[in-house]
This record gives C-alpha cells, structure tokens and sequence, in this order.
C-alpha cells in the first residue's frame, strides 16, 4: 500500500514524509518532483513496466513541466487509475483553482495552513480518511 | 422716439449683440428646419446658410440625420421642448447640438408658426480631453489591475516558503529539544514568530487583494445574518476575552456583496476585541440601522478608545496603533474595511474618545440607491 507524494518544493516534502511518519505511513511514500516524472511512473509507454498502483495521490497544484491539474485530468480520465482517490494540495484558497479540481473529480483540495502543527494534523487526517475510512479502492 | 421705443431699440440690440457676436453659435429654423437666421460666429463657420436645411448646414446630409427628434418635436405640437445631441459636423468638429421650439406671432393649426431656435457648441477640445482621460482612466485600470495581480502572486508564492520556515523550525524545536539551550531555544521562537506575523500579514495581503479584484453580485441579505456569521467566526477570541455581546434587537436587510462585507465586519469585530484590552468588563455593541437611504453597520467597544488625530489614518495601509501590542496586528484590517466599503459606494468612520471606547461605522447604500447610481 503506497502513497504517491507529487510535489517539488523539497521542505515541504520533508515536512509531509514527517507528518506521514508520525501518523505511521512512514515506509509507504513515493516521491515525484514534477508533472513528467509522475506521467513516466503513472503511464509508462510500455504498460508492462507500470509501477505498482499507489493507493492515494497527494498533488500538489503547482508542479513543474506539467501541471498538477492535467496531472489530475489524467489519472482521472484512465479507467484503471480512476478510482485512486486524488488529495489536491495548494497554499491557496483560489476559489477557481478549487472548482477547476472538483471539476476533473479531486476527491479533495488542501489548503496547507501556514501553522505547521495545523498543517501536520491535516495532512495525518486527510491520509487517514482515505486510506482507512473511506477506502474507495476496495470497492 | 419717445422713451418706450428707446427702450426697446436698445434691448434690441443688446439681445441682437449678445445673439451675433456671442463665441457660440446661434441660428433659428422653421418648421421646416429651413435656416431663417444664423450669428456671425456660424457664418464665420460655414458660411451663409439662409435658406439651407440645418443638416445640410452641419453635416452636409440631405436627408435628416439619423436619431434626429426635431420632426417628433415639431409633430408633438409643443412648446419649449429641449432637444440635444452630440455629433461630428461637416468639418470634423465636435457639436453639441441644443434645440427649443418656440412659437413666434400666433400658432396656426399645424404649428405652422412653430421655430425652432438651435444653439451649437464646439465641444471639440472638450470632447479631445474626454478622449485623453478616458485613456488614461483605462491604463489606470490596467495599472490596478496589474498591481492587484502582483499582489496576489507575490502574497500567494511567499505562503509556501512561510510554510517551510515555520515546518523547519517546529521539527528542531520538537526533534532536537534535548540538544537546545535556552539562547537557542529563544531565538528559534523568534524566528517562528516572525513567520507567524509575515504569514498573517500575507493572508491579509490576500485578502486586500481579493476585495479588489472579486465581485459577487449584490443581494438582498438580512443584516441579522451577516452578523450571526461574523460573530460566528471571532466566537473563540470573544469568549476567551470574556467579552460581553450586544446585538440589534431589529435590522434592516441592506443590499451588498455578503462576503465582502463579512470580511469588512469581521476585521471590525477582530479590531474591537483587540481595543477592549484589559478592561475588566469588556462590552461590544454590534448592530445595523437604517439612517435614511443607507444602512449603517456599527461595532461599539468600552476599550482604550482613539485619538481623533488618528481618525483617518487609521484606515491607511500598514498602520497600527502603538497602543495595541497584539502580535496579530498586521496594519492591513481597517484598509480591507475601507476597500470594501469604498466598493459598496458607503463610508466607514469612527467615533471615540481616549479611555472610553469607540465606535466604528460603515454605511452602505439602499438597494434603490444603488440602482439609480448604477443606471439599472
């Protein structure tokens, strides 16, 4: 069971690897740094050399290369990623940027809160909602 | 010639003086818009006309002008009606245009007694100045536009190393606390404070930013809403200051963007609940009444009141009052209030005495006021 972290800012990686270590997904998280390497690892051109499918993606909006949301518009537009659900992150509250998430089927938008025990409780709550309540992939 | 005709002949040429020498031009038509009579300022123009249809005069067109009311004027029969209009004569000047049916002698049946007499004013340079300001008015627009987006953008890219900054230092402080002295350990609490304050600073940036550049449509929205939700939100502050609430009994529904003016009324009730410092019996009024064609929104606070000297600068950007050493207080709240009000086309100010308390007012317009300033 793997969580695939897309994000570029490296302090803030570190900051949600942390967070995930102490809620205890520490051994699961797979890093990708821009928009390309998460097409390369998501849609390999030989579907033979797919990576095991994560269980949940966090995304980060503002990616490098490829942006976030057509990061977003692709998993969601393939019929064997589809159902992995989708944790859209920004600093923003932008209110289009979160409708243009909603739009391509996020299944949520963080906001990350400047307070960083606020932002590591909402990163543990989030990863928890997804992965033990609310676990689409088993349906 | 006895004095009565005297007195005539000398109105006569006094009126007739003011009528050809005046700098505008002046000319009279028949029903027909035959020129009877045109001033020297006309002739100098365009020459003598006696005889030609006023818009074969200005703009060489043989049948009437597009838009032109004069046959509506002539057919209603009436007198004193006003006619004007703004267009491009012949010669490439601006000409405004104005027209007045008088009757001259007794009216016939079909108003065959009816002229019209016209006034022509070169608003060539005006209408150039028009021009000019218009297009500065637009860079101006563009200008705001461009710096509202800087804003955002800059307030937006520095969250995230806020963030960093903020994360870094909590994992030390956490992770490493055994291997801190206490020097050390201060100094990291300065640095997580100014992180603190640069990242209310740049939620208030935001926020200014987005008063300028977002609009909601106006709606109907009763008061009494508004502020259950205000209070709603700055329920934490309230109760941990121990602050006593009053609220209207009655309030008016006002016509405004609702979340532009929650966010106005919350950095007030914010502002208040900073202001009531230490007062061991902490009071705020907040309410809305309707004072003729407007509805005034008003937060009263028992706190340490304001120096009238600081009444209107109070609501520029960056400045706060020494008085309140709240660490929150980033100096951008009351020019967030302003902005909102300023866009609701209301006022905000503030009553206070030094010691006693003060009182912030913002009055927003009626939905009728609205609608007659906007033209809709």
């Amino acid at each position: 069971m793997s969580i695939l972290l897309i994000e570029d800012d490296t302090i803030h990686i570190k900051l949600i690897k942390r967070a995930l270590e102490k809620a205890g997904y520490g051994d699961t998280i797979i890093c990708l740094e821009d928009g390309e390497q998460a097409f390369r690892y998501l849609f390999p051109e030989d579907a033979r050399e797919r990576s095991p499918l994560p269980r949940l993606v966090l995304l980060d909006i503002n990616i490098p290369k490829i942006s976030g949301i057509e990061v977003l518009k692709r998993i969601k537009g393939d019929g064997m990623l589809r159902n992995i659900p989708v944790v859209m992150l920004s600093t923003s509250k932008n209110r289009n940027d979160m409708e243009t998430c909603f739009r391509f089927c996020a299944n949520s938008y963080v906001c990350k809160p400047l307070d960083f025990k606020d932002f590591e409780t909402k990163i543990k709550n989030i990863v928890i909602y997804w992965l033990e309540v609310n676990d689409v992939m088993d349906e | 010639m006895d004095m009565k005709d005297m007195d005539v002949r000398l109105e006569y040429q006094i009126l007739n003086n003011i009528f050809m020498k005046t700098g505008d031009g002046f000319f009279i038509m028949d029903n027909d818009k035959r020129i009877k009579f045109m001033n020297q300022h006309l002739i100098y123009i365009y020459g003598n006309q006696i005889g030609k249809k006023c818009h074969e005069m200005f703009f060489d067109n043989l049948e009437p002008c597009n838009g032109c009311s004069i046959n509506e004027i002539l057919e209603d029969n009436k007198e004193s009606i006003r006619h004007t209009r703004c267009d491009r004569d012949k010669l490439g000047r601006w000409l405004e245009m104005t027209c007045l049916t008088t009757t001259i002698g007794s009216k016939g049946l079909k108003g065959e007694n009816t002229y019209i007499i016209g006034m022509a004013s070169d608003m060539t340079s005006r209408k150039k100045l028009e021009d000019a300001l218009r297009v500065k008015n637009q860079e101006l627009i563009q200008k705001n536009e461009e710096l509202e987006k800087f804003v955002y953008t800059v307030s937006h890219d520095l969250k995230s190393p806020i963030l960093s900054l903020q994360g870094v230092v909590s994992v030390l402080m956490e992770d490493y606390a055994d291997k801190l002295d206490n020097e050390f350990r201060e100094y990291l609490e300065d640095i997580k404070k100014s992180a603190q304050k640069m990242g209310l600073l740049i939620q208030d940036l935001l926020d200014l930013s987005r008063v300028g550049r977002t609009r909601n449509p106006r709606e109907e929205i009763p008061a009494r809403d508004i502020i259950n939700e205000v209070v709603d939100r700055l329920k934490f502050q309230l109760n941990s200051k121990g602050v006593e609430l009053h609220m209207d009994e009655e309030m008016p529904v006002c016509y405004c963007d609702k979340q532009m003016i929650i966010l106005a009324l919350v950095n007030l009730l914010d502002n208040a609940i900073k202001f009531v410092g230490n007062n061991p019996h902490p009071r705020i009024d907040i309410g809305c009444r309707t004072q003729g064609d407007y509805h005034v929104f008003y937060v009263k606070d028992n706190g340490i009141g304001i120096d009238p000297k600081y009444y209107e600068k109070i609501f520029e950007i960056f400045q706060t009052l020494n008085e309140i050493k709240d660490p929150r207080s980033t100096g951008v709240g009351l020019a967030i209030v302003k902005r909102a009000v300023d866009v609701h086309m209301g006022k905000v100010w503030v009553e206070s005495e030094k010691g006693k308390g003060s009182t912030f007012f913002i009055s927003l317009p009626s939905k009728e006021v609205v609608l007659k300033k906007t033209g809709k």
